[in-house]
């Protein structure tokens, strides 16, 4: 059965007025980002031609470049570094008995309620007698171990047939290599819903960031941008938004690249 | 979003459980425990468990756990110099903010704005959703801007909003020159809140939506159809049959977004300066303006202890609420 | 066999580990000597560390004409500058790193941070230090030096980066008004009157533009002669109350909330918003600001793209008050205490340098800080300099007609960040809220009081 003609027409009145307020501030940065200092700071709305100059003062001379270039490697590590953990977490609860081991699932569970943002201070502290204040690693090693892909790998292994495990122990296939060449290729879907979940999550890290590094060489670029609102000089808007618009692309396009998978790995999680 | 580890993440909470497995609830060890029992074939030793373990547990342990401790150790301290001197104060810390009345605003504040930008975030997305899935043309296109939003930071997405509502030269204010009103959003307390709901909210849709979309997806088409054939109007059809079966994710969302709302916040809250007068000045604002401006970290400790308990309250409630009211097929 | 499970398991966690390791070091991690090396150390030098808070270009010259410049004409020392953050945060870090190895040399901090750290105790004070032919505190002009002497009367901390505030004035704007740019209004009536002629003549949107920080409120106040802390602001015993009920303080938020009811003075309403004034003045929406004097680079080039022509005068006073000069703001320089006599002697003398004759004139080119010793200002007298750029001069001649009084040498209390935001508030309910400004300012006098008083239990607590 078709929906009706009139329905239809107000669904996509409704999507398409939605569309665009959701888009104004996009479009809006975007506009802003190609116009000079007076015209970005006035009401004007017309497309500037100062596109390609506001995006290399903000690459070049206020360290974007060197800011995304921090971002996707903190966003890669942290990535790379929360699958393996959860995988290699996840398998130890799914393809062992150990003593304890409700405990150190609880222990693991417990930290979904933990935000690293109330244990600020105490992380700094600690960061700071660890030296690893304006170091990656203190960018990257408190967010690499995942309850949430922890549970989500757990999940999926509980799914896998008990056949299949046996059969791997038959061959005589350690723990180690059953994970590699068997559940790694059994998981890349949950893997890549993973993954589009993590980029996210760096990519809106900002409490952490923030206080952890304070040279600009070292900073993440969406605490770097905040900070150009102190350094730009009379607040050349058009700049700042060229950097606003330039720190949207990689996530951009990861969603292109990763929603299909990350729907296809959200449903096999999340259902039978 | 998050900077807590992964609450983000779990789809796997709300999820519909898996054959015997009952749901993750870690305040019971008892169901836990029988919970994590394996279900399939295992290695043995479980000695050799340890080891794939580790990573996470030292990670989990040097990194959340104790500063976990540390913090509460801290709440008992009067610090000054950034930790130089501290001062066994006992519970010092937390009677004052009990007794200081500055702190009910600040506690009503971040309610009012979390609560409205929780149910905003998830209702918007769901009804976008339900659009969304109606097979129409266009959808894809539809969602992908829609959750363009998403592929900005948060913070750059305070920066942005400041701009649309600067009184002076922002989009808001040109558009509303000819209805003859300028607002001062940064003026009144009630419109900077209002501009920084609408910025997370603006923000936060996308993800929701994001879920909502693989939620539809798992949809049984069965039911669908069968509500379809019983003659069911739209909204009846989505009132009692969609939106049931979309309660775990709804429940997820929920728990999710309480996260976003109270910490991933901030960065909107820094961008505004807290400001006017304290107006955007939320619990973790507060929070952090004591560790790290205003050198109090004894306050600030007692503030992360209350702060965490009201959210691994809020979180639990909202857990157990789902228990009881979230339908699985 | 064993051997084998560690390695496989915890592959995943090493490598991870050796990933984050190799780029942070390759990279610019914080090792001492990976940047010493980058700096071109060798074996034996003194690599001195100088963490301060100045960003953006003022960054890149420290970096570039400073510190680079200093390793290579000093043999044996290598300056590794960083720019760490906000003051509060460099002073934040330099406590968590002091007595590690990360701990630097030198830090940068700014004025308000005076009692913070010197109750900290991680500083050596300079009077303390063997000075002998490397420092004469006589050297720097007395209205800055006098911000950073102790209770003993001596140098605690270096001066460096002294600024103050004037206001900027578009010349172009203020003669379509009708008004005289060579004669621009120093008191609070004739800023009233000009603005009014201003707005009449309808060359602007607006007359006057300052960012709302309690910094314009404390020089206001004394440049009336006022005081901000009781016991001398401070000077002469530790400050136990905040005086913003003062009638000084009443009159600069009197005068605010009337420029700013009378629709005179155009805000984005956000808290410390330096770059407010500065896009107005840039966009031609005002014709005069308050500003900090490191700006007039900024509005030099901006209203040159604008095609007008700056102006500058002295900050507006109340009408019958006498002008006693303005409070120094900036920032000084510490030596942290617990190095090596020989790494503390390198460090006095990096300190030295920096505002020898050379480098304080180009400093004072570059940043618009303006010259903290007095054989700079001759030298540029001679040079001609404030003859040809007379908007670099205001703000020096602002603090040659400073007396040095308790209230010109500004207030110190340990928790003056905290205050200057109590402060604020007293400013935002006066401009937002319409509250009357002596209510306000008792209001908030009470909790800047209540901040004083457990600062000052904590410290003689211990």
């Amino acid at each position: 059965m078709r929906p009706r003609k009139s329905t239809v027409i107000a669904t996509h009145a409704i999507l398409a007025t939605a569309t665009f307020l959701f888009m104004v501030p996009i479009l809006y940065a975007m506009i802003k980002a190609t116009q000079n200092l007076g015209a970005s700071v006035s009401t004007s709305l017309v497309p500037g031609t100062d596109l390609i100059a506001n995006a290399t003062t903000v690459w070049e001379r206020y360290g974007i470049g060197r800011m995304m270039t921090n971002t996707l490697f903190v966003t890669a590590m942290v990535t790379l570094g929360k699958t393996i953990l959860a995988l290699c977490s996840a398998a130890a609860f799914v393809f062992f008995r150990f003593r304890l081991q409700g405990l150190w699932f609880a222990l693991v569970l417990f930290t979904l309620m933990m935000p690293t943002e109330v244990l600020i201070r105490a992380l700094y502290d600690l960061a700071g007698s660890m030296q690893m204040l304006n170091t990656y690693q203190g960018l990257i090693l408190p967010f690499i171990a995942s309850a949430t892909g922890t549970l989500l790998f757990r999940q999926h292994f509980l799914r896998i047939p008990r056949e299949l495990v046996e059969a791997a122990q038959v061959d005589g296939v350690r723990p180690f290599r059953f994970l590699v060449s068997f559940l790694v290729p059994l998981s890349w879907n949950i893997i890549g819903a993973l993954a589009v979940i993590d980029v996210i999550y760096v990519w809106n890290m900002y409490l952490w960031p923030r206080w952890a590094v304070s040279e600009p060489d070292l900073m993440m670029v969406q605490v770097g941008l905040v900070r150009l609102l102190d350094v730009v000089d009379g607040n050349h808007w058009g700049v700042i938004m060229a950097g606003a618009v330039i720190t949207m692309i990689p996530p951009l396009i990861i969603f292109m690249l990763l929603q299909e998978r990350f729907v296809r790995g959200f449903a096999m999680s999340g259902t039978k | 979003m998050a900077h807590v580890e992964d609450n983000s993440g779990a789809p796997a909470t709300p999820a519909p459980p898996t054959s015997d497995a009952g749901r993750p609830r870690p305040r019971k060890a008892r169901r836990v425990s029988a919970f994590a029992q394996p279900h399939t074939a295992t290695f043995s030793p479980g000695r050799t468990a340890f080891w794939f373990l580790l990573p996470t547990a030292v990670v989990l342990a040097l990194f959340l756990y104790y500063p976990m401790l540390r913090t509460v150790a801290l709440s008992l301290f009067s610090v000054r110099f950034y930790g130089q001197q501290q001062r066994f104060s006992g519970l010092e810390n937390y009677v004052r903010l009990v007794t200081d009345p500055a702190s009910y605003g600040s506690i009503v504040r971040t309610v009012v704005i979390s609560g409205i930008v929780i149910v905003g975030s998830i209702g918007i997305a769901l009804f976008l959703a339900a659009l969304l899935n109606q097979r129409i043309r266009g959808a894809r296109m539809y969602r992908l801007m829609l959750i363009w939003p998403l592929a900005m930071s948060t913070a750059i997405s305070g920066i942005v909003f400041l701009v649309i509502f600067n009184p002076n030269f922002g989009l808001v204010n040109s558009a509303l020159e000819p209805f003859g009103i300028q607002p001062e959003w940064f003026r009144d307390r009630t419109l900077a809140q209002i501009v920084m709901i609408i910025a997370l909210i603006w923000n936060r849709v996308g993800y929701n939506l994001v879920f909502y979309t693989a939620a539809y997806q798992t949809l049984p088409t069965d039911t669908l159809e069968a509500a379809l054939v019983d003659g069911a109007s739209p909204w009846q059809r989505f009132r009692h049959v969609t939106f049931p079966l979309l309660s775990p994710m709804t429940l997820f969302l929920l728990v999710t977004s309480t996260v976003f709302a109270f910490f991933d916040a901030y960065a909107i809250a820094e961008v505004f300066g807290g400001g006017p007068l304290d107006a955007t000045s939320i619990l973790i604002f507060e929070l952090t303006e004591n560790a790290f401006r205003n050198d109090r970290i004894g306050l600030a400790a007692a503030q992360s202890v209350l702060l965490f308990a009201a959210v691994a309250y809020i979180t639990t409630v909202q857990l157990r609420q789902g228990r009881r009211r979230v339908t699985y097929q | 066999m064993r051997t084998t499970k560690v390695l496989t398991a915890g592959a995943a966690a090493a490598l991870l580990l050796a990933a984050c390791g190799d780029s942070a070091t390759d990279q610019s991690g914080t090792a001492d000597d990976a940047n010493a090396e980058d700096l071109g150390a060798e074996e034996d030098d003194i690599v001195l560390t100088f963490w301060h808070g100045l960003g953006g270009d003022n960054e890149e010259f420290i970096n570039d004409e400073l510190a680079a410049k200093y390793s290579e004409e000093t043999d044996g020392v290598v300056v590794n500058a960083q720019m760490r953050g906000t003051y509060n945060e460099v002073l934040d870090q330099s406590i968590v790193a002091a007595g590690t190895d990360e701990a630097p040399h030198i830090v940068q901090l700014y004025e308000i941070g005076v009692q913070l750290a010197r109750d900290s105790g991680i500083f050596a004070p300079i009077h303390e230090l063997d000075t002998e032919g490397i420092i004469d505190p006589d050297d720097y002009v007395p209205a800055v030096s006098s911000y950073y002497t102790d209770e003993t009367g001596d140098l605690y901390s270096a001066p460096w980066n002294s600024s103050n505030p004037i206001v900027y004035i578009n010349r172009d704007l203020f003669e379509e008004a009708g008004l005289d740019p060579d004669d621009p209004p120093e008191r609070f009536s004739e800023v009233l009157d000009a603005c009014e002629q201003i707005m009449d003549a309808g060359v602007s949107d607006a007359c006057f533009g300052m960012p709302i920080h309690s910094w314009f409120f404390e020089q206001t106040v004394a440049q009336q002669g006022g005081l901000l802390a009781n016991n001398d602001n401070g000077r002469s015993g530790r400050a136990t109350e905040v005086l913003l009920d003062s009638p000084e303080a009443v009159n600069v938020l009197e005068f605010w909330q009337e420029m700013d009811e009378r629709g005179y003075w155009l805000t984005s309403g956000a808290r410390e918003d330096w770059d407010d004034p500065r896009t107005l003045m840039a966009n031609g929406q005002i014709a005069m600001a308050m500003d900090s004097t490191a700006a007039v680079g900024t509005y030099e080039a901006s209203l040159e793209e604008l095609g007008n022509e700056l102006g500058t005068a002295f900050m507006p006073i109340p009408d019958d008050a006498e002008r006693h000069g303005t409070v120094i703001g900036g920032a000084s320089l510490y030596i942290l205490d617990g190095h090596s006599e020989e790494e503390t002697q390198a460090a006095l003398e990096f300190v030295n340098w920096l505002s020898e004759e050379q480098q304080d004139i180009a400093w004072h080119q570059f940043t618009g800080y303006f010259p903290v010793r007095s054989d700079t200002n001759e030298a540029l007298d001679a040079e001609g300099w404030w003859d040809e750029n007379p908007n670099f001069a205001t703000a020096v001649q602002q603090l040659e007609e400073t007396t040095v009084t308790p209230a010109t040498q500004g207030a110190v209390m340990g928790p003056f960040p905290e205050i200057r935001e109590i402060v604020l508030d007293a400013v935002e309910e006066t401009l937002f809220e319409g509250t009357d400004p002596a209510d306000a300012l008792s209001a908030n006098k009470e909790r800047a009081d209540a901040a004083l008083e457990e600062y000052n239990a904590d410290v003689e607590g211990s």
